[in-house]
């Protein structure tokens, strides 16, 4: 029930962060629990590192990035936390749910399209007509007698404010890949969230299994695949005239846009080595390693295609060489990471031997 | 092989990985899903008692590594036809209220039923779901009973949930799924969340309150519970079984102590529909709820010291 036109989460208390989602869910955590947990942590057991390479029909633009879509639902599936996600059609009922959330003293994640948040594009110089409607913020308060809504956002120290109008509009555009489509999630979380050796074992499996057996090409080793192959023919696939817009905003995805650096590398490095606190495996290590490479890889990747972008604009030729070269060392090496997974999921299982079914009936 | 099923939610979820060549058993995805709980709200306005978790079909499909997109999608106003929301040409599962669906259906919201598509020749007004009752033929449901099914209303406006499952193989290892499950679901029937109505054991503790203070709750609040087929006596004989499985699959023996405590529950919930049904005195009926209180206090207590 609302009953005042302003209202705040009043112990709320902002961690910054790196990415957007786990930004977000580890401050939900911190906020419920008092636990500060590492974004490296949320972003490992929610299996988030995959690539999703895609071209909608009909678009000339490609979107790439390091990572799944399902972090949030997978994080909270592993850890016992309930999460909803809840859209709406129409605005009104949208903010009348997230008023509701923020009176009973919710901080309140919602999805946005990046693109219309004012401080982010001042911030990042964002190109116009690029749109991404998956970036978290939480909604921590709201005041109706001036029309403004408080936010706060995964880079950002302070809160930021917004005109409800340009945040409802950020939520509910229609024009860009995966509609925000007014999205707030439900979240009720237990007094603490536990890392156990089971939970890293299963979000490694997981992570495996939507890498090499993914429900679409858009995403996966397929999807890296496809991208290693044709990436140098962009230029043909997507148009010239966009070639330099493709390349500038992939070089933006790998590294600078709340990656953590290296197209998400470094944060399951960081992930990789926290796990070797709950599972002991000369495999993780190793991993571990490879991941870090893989970074560095990605890194490079990001520059290289921002120097191609500069030659294009400037009609200089560029040398493929060292991006095929680059292209190929990262796909043998992310092939290597999975197979090193693989082998500590499967060393470690705790599984013990099936009895035979005489040795089950007389049990 | 007989593959219609018992409880909707982890049914369905068999019903569409059969399709995807993947067999599972019923008790299986019961399990791995963390179906089996209690929720009460005492403060709702109707209050409602739960035996299975509201959200099991997703963490069924989670626990099979199956990327699925969950929609709980609220409109101001109702859907004229259920057209749209199904034209997007993947299989849907649905969750509706299964009485508004056929007449004999339970008063239930969060009966799942499965949409495979529209044959090329049948009536676009006519809709074929399949139930754990309509398998092998589906139910042709019209238009406008499957929305009136469908939409739950709610303050905000009418909800309409459907998730879409999507996989090309499914490979999962029971084995490595299911100890977390089963401490997942230790977590779930000992912890409360924050924000959440009391659930778990706590869920199932207030509500036995509840009916000891109001003696009409026992005739509506659990009545509305103890659906024919798939309800709380049902859904405790899948989570026996699903023990049974694990201690196979995991050779870890114990667990079929566990499984005949679960039995017990079943067995006391069919004397708890009994009662009901025989309109026996109010606090008999307490009674036999608090006995199955001791036993799920058991059950979970002696799967938490198996797991540590």
């Amino acid at each position: 029930m609302i009953t005042s036109p302003r209202c705040s989460v009043h112990s709320y208390k902002h961690l910054l962060g790196t990415h957007c989602v786990t930004a977000a869910l580890r401050n939900l955590v911190h906020y419920y629990t008092g636990e500060v947990m590492s974004e490296a942590m949320i972003f490992g057991l929610g299996s988030g590192l995959n690539f999703t390479y895609i071209r909608r029909p009909g678009s000339n633009f490609f979107l790439t990035m390091g990572r799944g879509t399902e972090i949030e639902t997978l994080f909270a599936d592993l850890v016992n936390i309930d999460l909803d996600c809840v859209l709406f059609r129409e605005r009104g009922p949208a903010w009348q749910f997230v008023q509701e959330l923020i009176t009973e003293q919710h901080p309140v994640m919602v999805d946005t399209d990046m693109f219309h948040l004012p401080y982010m594009i001042q911030s990042h110089n964002l190109m116009p007509d690029i749109h991404f409607g998956g970036h978290k913020i939480l909604v921590t308060g709201y005041d109706m007698t001036l029309g403004r809504a408080s936010v706060y956002d995964y880079a950002w120290r302070d809160e930021q404010t917004l005109d409800c109008e340009v945040l409802a509009d950020a939520r509910s555009t229609p024009k860009c890949p995966s509609p925000p489509a007014n999205a707030a999630y439900l979240f009720r979380c237990p007094r603490r969230v536990e890392v156990t050796r089971q939970t890293i074992l299963l979000s490694l499996s997981r992570t495996l299994a939507h890498m090499r057996n993914p429900a679409s090409n858009h995403v996966g080793l397929p999807a890296l695949d496809r991208f290693t192959r044709q990436v140098l023919n962009w230029a043909r696939l997507g148009g010239a005239e966009q070639l330099e817009t493709n390349l500038r905003l992939a070089s933006f995805m790998f590294q600078r846009a709340g990656t953590g650096g290296g197209n998400y590398r470094a944060l399951f490095t960081r992930f990789l080595d926290e796990s070797s606190r709950y599972v002991q495996s000369d495999s993780l290590d190793r991993a571990a390693r490879v991941y870090r490479q893989l970074a560095i890889l990605w890194r490079d990747l990001s520059v290289l295609l921002s120097q191609w972008a500069d030659a294009h604009v400037t009609g200089r030729d560029s040398d493929p060489g060292l991006l095929s070269a680059t292209l190929r060392d990262i796909w043998s090496a992310e092939v290597l990471g999975l197979e090193l997974i693989e082998d500590v999921v499967h060393s470690s299982a705790t599984t013990q031997a099936q009895p035979t079914m005489k040795e089950f009936l007389c049990q | 092989m007989d593959t219609s099923g018992i409880h909707s939610g982890s049914w369905v979820v068999g019903f569409w990985a059969r399709h995807h060549g993947a067999h599972f058993s019923e008790a299986s995805l019961f399990g791995i899903g963390r179906t089996a709980w209690y929720g009460f709200d005492p403060t709702a306005q109707d209050p409602r008692f739960y035996t299975y978790h509201p959200n099991r079909v997703m963490r069924t499909l989670i626990a099979l590594n199956i990327a699925t997109a969950v929609y709980r999608r609220v409109t101001a106003a109702r859907l004229p036809s259920p057209h749209a929301e199904l034209a997007r040409g993947f299989p849907v599962l649905l969750e509706v209220n299964e009485a508004r669906l056929t007449p004999a259906g339970s008063g239930q919201d969060g009966y799942c039923l499965c949409y495979m598509g529209q044959a090329g020749d049948a009536s676009p007004e006519l809709i074929p779901v399949h139930t754990p009752h309509n398998v092998e033929e589906p139910l042709a449901v019209e238009a406008g009973t499957l929305v009136s099914a469908w939409q739950q209303p709610t303050p905000l406006g009418y909800q309409h949930t459907v998730y879409v499952p999507m996989a090309r193989t499914i490979a999962t290892s029971l084995a490595h799924v299911i100890p977390h499950s089963i401490s997942q679901y230790v977590a779930q029937m000992t912890e409360s969340l924050s924000g959440e109505r009391p659930g778990g054991l706590d869920g199932l503790r207030a509500f036995i309150r509840y009916c000891r203070r109001n003696d009409s709750a026992v005739a509506t609040t659990l009545h509305g519970a103890l659906e024919s087929d798939g309800g709380p006596h049902s859904q405790r004989t899948l989570m026996s079984h699903f023990l049974l499985e694990a201690a196979a699959i995991l050779g870890q023996p114990s667990l079929r102590a566990v499984a005949t405590l679960y039995e017990e529950i079943a067995a006391l919930w069919i004397e708890v529909r009994r009662s009901v049904a025989l309109k026996l005195l109010p606090t008999t009926i307490c009674d036999a709820l608090d006995g199955i209180l001791q036993l799920e206090t058991a059950a979970v207590g002696t799967l938490a010291r198996l797991q540590s």
